[in-house]
Protein backbone atom coordinates (compact mmCIF):
# COMPACT_ATOMS: atom_id res chain seq x y z
CA UNK A 1 0.00 0.00 0.00
CA UNK A 2 1.37 3.31 -1.07
CA UNK A 3 0.98 6.91 0.06
CA UNK A 4 1.27 9.23 -2.91
CA UNK A 5 2.35 12.76 -1.96
CA UNK A 6 1.38 15.48 -4.41
CA UNK A 7 2.83 18.92 -3.65
CA UNK A 8 4.65 21.43 -5.83
CA UNK A 9 7.05 22.46 -3.02
CA UNK A 10 10.15 20.23 -3.05
CA UNK A 11 11.00 20.78 0.64
CA UNK A 12 7.49 19.88 1.77
CA UNK A 13 7.42 16.81 -0.49
CA UNK A 14 10.70 15.63 0.94
CA UNK A 15 9.72 16.25 4.59
CA UNK A 16 6.36 14.49 4.23
CA UNK A 17 8.06 11.59 2.46
CA UNK A 18 10.56 11.23 5.30
CA UNK A 19 7.83 11.45 7.91
CA UNK A 20 5.71 8.78 6.24
CA UNK A 21 8.70 6.51 5.73
CA UNK A 22 9.70 6.91 9.39
CA UNK A 23 6.23 5.59 10.18
CA UNK A 24 6.77 2.59 7.89
CA UNK A 25 4.81 3.58 4.78
CA UNK A 26 5.93 3.20 1.17
CA UNK A 27 5.84 6.58 -0.51
CA UNK A 28 5.69 7.99 -4.03
CA UNK A 29 5.86 11.68 -4.79
CA UNK A 30 4.63 13.92 -7.59
CA UNK A 31 5.20 17.62 -8.06
CA UNK A 32 1.96 18.23 -9.92
CA UNK A 33 -1.57 16.92 -10.28
CA UNK A 34 -0.92 15.94 -13.88
CA UNK A 35 2.17 13.93 -13.04
CA UNK A 36 0.14 12.10 -10.37
CA UNK A 37 -2.56 11.28 -12.94
CA UNK A 38 0.07 10.00 -15.36
CA UNK A 39 1.15 7.41 -12.78
CA UNK A 40 -2.01 6.59 -10.85
CA UNK A 41 -3.98 3.39 -11.24
CA UNK A 42 -7.31 2.37 -9.68
CA UNK A 43 -5.75 -1.01 -8.92
CA UNK A 44 -3.04 0.27 -6.60
CA UNK A 45 -4.23 0.27 -2.98
CA UNK A 46 -3.28 3.36 -1.03
CA UNK A 47 -4.09 6.99 -0.43
CA UNK A 48 -3.02 10.48 -1.45
CA UNK A 49 -1.63 13.42 0.52
CA UNK A 50 -2.54 16.37 -1.64
CA UNK A 51 -1.61 20.03 -1.61
CA UNK A 52 -4.55 22.33 -2.20
CA UNK A 53 -2.84 25.13 -4.10
CA UNK A 54 -0.64 24.17 -7.00
CA UNK A 55 0.04 25.84 -10.35
CA UNK A 56 -2.02 24.38 -13.18
CA UNK A 57 -4.50 21.83 -11.82
CA UNK A 58 -5.08 22.52 -8.12
CA UNK A 59 -5.98 20.01 -5.42
CA UNK A 60 -9.76 20.41 -5.67
CA UNK A 61 -9.67 20.01 -9.46
CA UNK A 62 -7.56 16.89 -9.06
CA UNK A 63 -10.04 15.50 -6.54
CA UNK A 64 -12.84 16.00 -9.08
CA UNK A 65 -10.78 14.55 -11.91
CA UNK A 66 -9.98 11.47 -9.82
CA UNK A 67 -13.69 10.92 -9.21
CA UNK A 68 -14.34 11.17 -12.96
CA UNK A 69 -11.58 8.67 -13.71
CA UNK A 70 -12.61 6.14 -11.07
CA UNK A 71 -9.45 6.70 -9.03
CA UNK A 72 -10.76 5.93 -5.59
CA UNK A 73 -7.69 6.64 -3.45
CA UNK A 74 -8.85 8.49 -0.33
CA UNK A 75 -7.37 11.98 -0.02
CA UNK A 76 -5.81 13.90 2.88
CA UNK A 77 -5.50 17.57 1.91
CA UNK A 78 -2.71 19.81 3.17
CA UNK A 79 -2.80 23.54 2.66
CA UNK A 80 -0.79 26.64 3.38
CA UNK A 81 -3.88 28.70 3.97
CA UNK A 82 -6.98 28.35 6.10
CA UNK A 83 -9.30 28.52 3.13
CA UNK A 84 -12.60 27.64 4.75
CA UNK A 85 -14.72 27.38 1.61
CA UNK A 86 -12.11 25.14 -0.04
CA UNK A 87 -11.97 22.90 3.02
CA UNK A 88 -15.75 22.56 3.09
CA UNK A 89 -15.80 21.66 -0.58
CA UNK A 90 -12.96 19.18 -0.18
CA UNK A 91 -14.74 17.43 2.68
CA UNK A 92 -18.08 17.41 0.86
CA UNK A 93 -16.36 15.83 -2.11
CA UNK A 94 -15.17 13.04 0.15
CA UNK A 95 -11.75 13.99 1.53
CA UNK A 96 -10.58 12.17 4.65
CA UNK A 97 -9.17 15.30 6.27
CA UNK A 98 -7.88 18.80 5.65
CA UNK A 99 -4.72 19.97 7.48
CA UNK A 100 -3.09 23.38 7.62
CA UNK A 101 0.66 23.83 7.22
CA UNK A 102 2.70 23.60 9.32
CA UNK A 103 0.81 20.57 10.60
CA UNK A 104 1.55 18.40 13.60
CA UNK A 105 2.99 15.13 12.25
CA UNK A 106 0.78 13.03 14.49
CA UNK A 107 -2.26 14.60 12.84
CA UNK A 108 -1.00 13.77 9.37
CA UNK A 109 -0.13 10.20 10.34
CA UNK A 110 -3.53 9.68 11.98
CA UNK A 111 -5.28 11.00 8.86
CA UNK A 112 -3.21 8.73 6.60
CA UNK A 113 -4.11 5.76 8.82
CA UNK A 114 -7.82 6.59 8.45
CA UNK A 115 -7.38 7.02 4.71
CA UNK A 116 -5.87 3.54 4.44
CA UNK A 117 -8.69 2.02 6.47
CA UNK A 118 -11.18 3.65 4.14
CA UNK A 119 -9.33 2.33 1.10
CA UNK A 120 -9.32 -1.23 2.49
CA UNK A 121 -13.06 -1.12 3.21
CA UNK A 122 -13.86 0.28 -0.21
CA UNK A 123 -11.83 -2.41 -1.96
CA UNK A 124 -13.46 -5.13 0.13
CA UNK A 125 -16.88 -3.84 -0.91
CA UNK A 126 -15.91 -3.69 -4.57
CA UNK A 127 -14.49 -7.23 -4.42
CA UNK A 128 -17.61 -8.50 -2.67
CA UNK A 129 -19.85 -6.95 -5.29
CA UNK A 130 -17.80 -8.40 -8.14
CA UNK A 131 -17.85 -11.81 -6.49
CA UNK A 132 -21.60 -11.75 -6.01
CA UNK A 133 -22.19 -10.60 -9.57
CA UNK A 134 -19.99 -13.39 -10.94
CA UNK A 135 -21.77 -15.91 -8.73
CA UNK A 136 -25.21 -14.81 -9.90
CA UNK A 137 -24.21 -15.30 -13.49
CA UNK A 138 -23.13 -18.86 -12.73
CA UNK A 139 -26.43 -19.97 -11.21
CA UNK A 140 -28.42 -22.51 -13.20
CA UNK A 141 -32.06 -21.57 -13.93
CA UNK A 142 -33.23 -24.02 -11.26
CA UNK A 143 -30.74 -22.63 -8.71
CA UNK A 144 -31.94 -19.12 -9.51
CA UNK A 145 -35.55 -20.21 -8.96
CA UNK A 146 -34.65 -21.76 -5.61
CA UNK A 147 -32.85 -18.53 -4.69
CA UNK A 148 -36.01 -16.47 -5.24
CA UNK A 149 -38.02 -18.81 -2.99
CA UNK A 150 -35.34 -18.95 -0.29
CA UNK A 151 -35.06 -15.18 -0.01
CA UNK A 152 -38.85 -15.04 0.05
CA UNK A 153 -38.74 -17.04 3.27
CA UNK A 154 -39.94 -20.44 2.04
CA UNK A 155 -38.61 -23.49 3.89
CA UNK A 156 -36.97 -26.37 2.02
CA UNK A 157 -39.97 -28.70 2.51
CA UNK A 158 -42.38 -26.28 0.86
CA UNK A 159 -40.03 -25.55 -2.03
CA UNK A 160 -39.48 -29.29 -2.55
CA UNK A 161 -43.22 -30.01 -2.66
CA UNK A 162 -43.76 -27.16 -5.08
CA UNK A 163 -41.03 -28.25 -7.44
CA UNK A 164 -41.92 -31.93 -7.09
CA UNK A 165 -38.48 -33.01 -5.89
CA UNK A 166 -37.05 -34.30 -2.63
CA UNK A 167 -36.14 -32.01 0.25
CA UNK A 168 -32.58 -33.26 -0.09
CA UNK A 169 -32.43 -31.99 -3.67
CA UNK A 170 -33.52 -28.55 -2.48
CA UNK A 171 -30.86 -28.61 0.23
CA UNK A 172 -28.24 -29.34 -2.44
CA UNK A 173 -29.49 -26.50 -4.67
CA UNK A 174 -29.55 -24.15 -1.71
CA UNK A 175 -26.00 -25.10 -0.75
CA UNK A 176 -24.78 -24.47 -4.30
CA UNK A 177 -26.50 -21.09 -4.41
CA UNK A 178 -24.89 -20.03 -1.11
CA UNK A 179 -21.48 -21.19 -2.31
CA UNK A 180 -21.67 -19.57 -5.74
CA UNK A 181 -22.87 -16.28 -4.27
CA UNK A 182 -20.33 -16.39 -1.45
CA UNK A 183 -23.08 -16.00 1.15
CA UNK A 184 -22.37 -17.07 4.72
CA UNK A 185 -25.96 -16.94 5.87
CA UNK A 186 -29.54 -16.38 4.75
CA UNK A 187 -29.22 -12.76 5.83
CA UNK A 188 -26.18 -12.35 3.54
CA UNK A 189 -28.13 -13.88 0.67
CA UNK A 190 -31.11 -11.57 1.24
CA UNK A 191 -28.82 -8.55 1.30
CA UNK A 192 -27.00 -9.56 -1.87
CA UNK A 193 -30.24 -10.31 -3.70
CA UNK A 194 -31.61 -6.95 -2.64
CA UNK A 195 -28.52 -5.16 -3.94
CA UNK A 196 -29.07 -6.75 -7.34
CA UNK A 197 -32.81 -6.16 -7.39
CA UNK A 198 -33.79 -9.84 -7.30
CA UNK A 199 -37.41 -10.18 -6.32
CA UNK A 200 -38.33 -12.70 -3.63
CA UNK A 201 -41.08 -15.09 -4.73
CA UNK A 202 -43.48 -17.42 -2.95
CA UNK A 203 -43.76 -20.89 -4.50
CA UNK A 204 -47.39 -20.30 -5.38
CA UNK A 205 -46.76 -16.99 -7.19
CA UNK A 206 -46.43 -18.19 -10.75
CA UNK A 207 -48.65 -21.24 -10.77
CA UNK A 208 -51.28 -21.12 -8.04
CA UNK A 209 -51.52 -22.39 -4.48
CA UNK A 210 -48.96 -24.89 -3.18
CA UNK B 1 2.38 26.89 -4.23
CA UNK B 2 2.60 29.16 -7.30
CA UNK B 3 5.15 32.02 -7.00
CA UNK B 4 3.91 35.04 -5.11
CA UNK B 5 3.45 38.63 -6.07
CA UNK B 6 6.13 40.35 -3.91
CA UNK B 7 3.76 43.20 -3.16
CA UNK B 8 1.23 40.82 -1.73
CA UNK B 9 1.91 40.36 1.98
CA UNK B 10 -0.81 37.77 2.38
CA UNK B 11 0.67 35.52 -0.24
CA UNK B 12 4.13 35.80 1.29
CA UNK B 13 2.68 34.67 4.62
CA UNK B 14 1.12 31.72 2.85
CA UNK B 15 4.36 30.88 1.16
CA UNK B 16 6.29 30.98 4.46
CA UNK B 17 4.14 28.10 5.68
CA UNK B 18 5.85 25.83 3.13
CA UNK B 19 9.37 25.95 4.60
CA UNK B 20 7.81 25.94 8.08
CA UNK B 21 5.90 22.76 7.24
CA UNK B 22 9.12 21.26 5.89
CA UNK B 23 11.04 22.27 9.06
CA UNK B 24 8.46 20.78 11.42
CA UNK B 25 7.97 17.69 9.25
CA UNK B 26 11.70 17.04 8.88
CA UNK B 27 12.33 17.57 12.61
CA UNK B 28 9.55 15.18 13.60
CA UNK B 29 10.59 12.65 10.96
CA UNK B 30 14.13 12.94 12.31
CA UNK B 31 12.83 12.37 15.83
CA UNK B 32 10.95 9.21 14.86
CA UNK B 33 13.85 7.88 12.82
CA UNK B 34 16.34 8.72 15.56
CA UNK B 35 14.19 7.13 18.25
CA UNK B 36 13.98 3.92 16.23
CA UNK B 37 17.76 3.97 15.72
CA UNK B 38 18.44 4.54 19.42
CA UNK B 39 20.35 7.81 19.07
CA UNK B 40 21.44 10.03 21.93
CA UNK B 41 18.53 11.51 23.90
CA UNK B 42 20.04 14.96 23.51
CA UNK B 43 19.72 14.71 19.73
CA UNK B 44 16.08 13.74 20.09
CA UNK B 45 15.51 16.76 22.33
CA UNK B 46 17.12 19.02 19.75
CA UNK B 47 14.80 17.74 17.08
CA UNK B 48 11.74 18.13 19.33
CA UNK B 49 12.70 21.70 20.03
CA UNK B 50 13.09 22.49 16.34
CA UNK B 51 9.60 21.12 15.69
CA UNK B 52 8.11 23.01 18.63
CA UNK B 53 9.58 26.33 17.54
CA UNK B 54 8.60 25.72 13.93
CA UNK B 55 5.01 25.30 15.08
CA UNK B 56 5.31 28.40 17.18
CA UNK B 57 6.41 30.36 14.12
CA UNK B 58 3.41 28.91 12.29
CA UNK B 59 1.06 30.20 14.97
CA UNK B 60 2.59 33.66 14.67
CA UNK B 61 2.05 33.56 10.91
CA UNK B 62 -1.61 32.70 11.43
CA UNK B 63 -2.01 35.70 13.70
CA UNK B 64 -0.35 37.94 11.14
CA UNK B 65 -2.61 36.57 8.45
CA UNK B 66 -5.67 37.30 10.57
CA UNK B 67 -4.47 40.84 11.15
CA UNK B 68 -4.03 41.40 7.44
CA UNK B 69 -7.48 40.08 6.68
CA UNK B 70 -8.98 42.64 9.02
CA UNK B 71 -7.63 45.58 7.05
Amino acid sequence: MIVHVVDDDASVRSAIRRLLRSAGYSVKTSESAQSYLDEASPHTPGCVVLDLRMPGMDGLMLQERMAELGLTAPIVFVTAHGDVSASVRAMKQGAVDFLEKPFESQDLLAAVERAFERDVKLRERIDATNWTQAGLQRLTPREYEVLTYVIGGAVNKVIARWLGVSEKTIKVHRGRVMKKMGAGSLADLVRMADRFGIEPLKPQDSRGVV
Amino acid sequence: MPPTDPRDAASIIREVSEPLAAIVGNAQAGHRTGLAAGVDAELLDILSDIARDGKRAGELMKRLEALLEKR
